[in-house]
């Protein structure tokens, strides 16, 4: 059997779900100012790639997004390595991370309305502390139980002490700092929307509230849809980067 | 005696939370030093003045009883039917075909993204709050359900047939208990989300709760409050997550994860 048609047979269930959508629509059993059909939101949704700025829309949340991911992705990864690598740095950082922990994520955001007010680095901001606490912590705990004899060996065989951290540790620590950035990739965009609920003029998650309040439902759904998509695709994209970089290990 | 352990107690909770102390009091004498614009950071004892008046003419305890209970009910909705899914795709194979697809796509999604399709249905108020929450933690959950009943050890079910359980007795006798520890976990991935789902919704919608409180407080350019807010959000996160934990250890007291922490 062919990859796509395994595939396609592994996802039927969802195609079924969407037929029925459609006959539930068509057989008006669903009311239809709550809940367009199928074909109505395809509609919209080619309505609003080719002439309603959806691709604007998506690039925008995407820059925000994916800025505020890498950016926290770097420093997450960079201060988590140093935390288990040094005893001062992990004095200092580890109760400040332990302090701010619990806070749930979300709560950040009318902070940063108030200091960066309603451009791009208000969501930038949000995305990256948001993903920030999640991606120190796992490479804090991946880099702490990795397998000391990998550093000892690669320390006689005359690696010098600050490329360690580069070469051996983060290596080895891979497989969980791959799985800690797959959450925070799925924050990441949960962050974003929420943000672009909130605050600002353009984005996705503007898109999607100010298509509800026009009381376009069919666009509404759209924006979602296309949210959704997005979303599903970045962690596929995700996924296999993932069997890419780890594919040096058995 | 007791008076000295105390001290010691003390301390060495002052030494690790050191940076913590630091922070706090840089923060304090800073803003008092003028170095940042005192709107944008308030004094840290300005925002505790603020918290302390809020919390003691009602306002703060009123929205953390409002977060909290909309928190707890659409989790619980999602930890009470995602459990059954979960355990239903590991008896079923129908329910496996069905339901394996759609968590798969519902797991990476942002999920958020569909809170104006919810206020559309449900109109404002807590219903939407608690079924956008039961929307979001249920998947993960059925995904951590379905994972642990699915990879119970061999064994336990090899030796529990021979001593003569029966089929249905099987499920809840061992392989709930044997699946326990994952999907504890899986409701622990999962809360942190409820507490973000309710704050986010809470501003959107502007009404009650701790998420409304703050975003009041930022359109009112009452930065304090938003401060005192956020405060009052991460103690609640924190009762909440150390309540978690601690239930965690009474539920599993049998099991060699609460025997290790203990000895340790």
């Amino acid at each position: 059997m062919s990859k796509a048609l395994r595939i396609a047979i592994f996802y039927l269930p969802i195609f079924v779900g969407l037929a029925l959508w459609e006959l539930a629509a068509r057989a008006s059993l669903l009311n239809p100012s709550l809940f367009p059909s199928l074909g109505e939101t395809l509609t919209a949704f080619g309505r609003l790639a080719t002439k309603g700025h959806l691709l604007d829309h998506a690039e925008l949340s995407l820059f925000r997004q994916s800025s505020g991911f890498f950016l926290a992705a770097f420093f997450g990864i960079a201060s988590g390595i140093l935390m288990a690598e040094n005893r001062r740095a992990r004095n200092i950082l580890e109760p400040l991370l332990r302090a701010t922990y619990p806070l749930p994520k979300s709560a950040l955001i009318p902070l940063f309305m108030l200091w960066l007010g309603i451009g791009d680095s208000a969501k930038v901001a949000a995305v990256f502390l948001g993903c920030l606490l999640p991606i120190v912590l796992t490479t804090f705990n991946a880099a702490r139980g990795i397998n000391k004899q990998l550093v000892w060996s690669a320390w006689s065989l005359g690696t010098p002490k600050w490329l360690i951290p580069w070469k051996v540790v983060l290596p080895a620590a891979l497989p969980e700092v791959m799985s800690g950035l797959r959450i925070a990739l799925a924050l990441s965009f949960t962050l974003m929307v929420s943000a672009e609920f909130l605050i600002g003029q353009r984005g996705l998650g503007f898109l999607i509230g100010t298509l509800g309040e026009d009381g376009d439902y069919a666009g509404m759904f759209a924006a979602v849809l296309a949210v959704t998509i997005i979303g599903f695709a970045a962690d596929r994209l995700f996924v296999w980067l993932n069997g890419v970089l780890l594919s040096w290990r058995d | 005696m007791a008076a000295r352990t105390q001290m010691k107690w003390l301390r060495r909770g002052f030494e690790r939370n050191l940076s913590v102390v630091a922070v706090l009091v840089l923060w304090e004498i800073t803003t008092r030093a003028g170095v940042f614009n005192n709107f944008l950071l308030p004094p840290l004892s300005k925002v505790l003045m603020r918290g302390w008046l809020d919390l003691l003419n009602g306002e703060i305890p009123r929205q953390v009883l409002a977060t909290g209970t909309v928190t707890l009910v659409g989790f619980a909705i999602a930890a009470l039917s995602g459990v059954a899914a979960g355990a239903m795709m590991s008896i079923s194979a129908i329910a496996r075909r069905i339901m394996e697809p759609l968590v798969s796509v519902a797991l990476p999604i942002p999920k958020i993204s569909f809170l104006p399709i919810f206020i559309l249905w449900f109109g404002l108020g807590d219903v939407p709050t608690i079924m956008m929450i039961a929307f979001t933690c249920v998947v993960p959950i059925v995904s951590a359900t379905f994972l642990g009943t699915t990879t119970v050890d061999k064994y336990f079910l090899w030796s529990a047939r021979t001593l003569g359980t029966r089929r249905h007795a099987l499920f809840w006798k061992v392989v709930i208990p044997a699946a326990a520890p994952q999907i504890i976990s899986g409701l622990q991935v999962a809360f942190p989300l409820a507490l973000i789902i309710a704050v986010v919704t809470e501003m959107l919608t502007g009404g009650d709760g701790l998420g409304g409180y703050m975003i009041h407080a930022v359109r009112f350019a009452q930065s304090d409050k938003v401060f005192a807010g956020l405060l009052a959000t991460l103690l609640t996160g924190m009762v909440f997550i150390q309540s978690f934990a601690w239930l965690r250890a009474r539920l599993l007291v049998w099991h060699a994860e609460t025997a290790v922490v203990a000895g340790a």
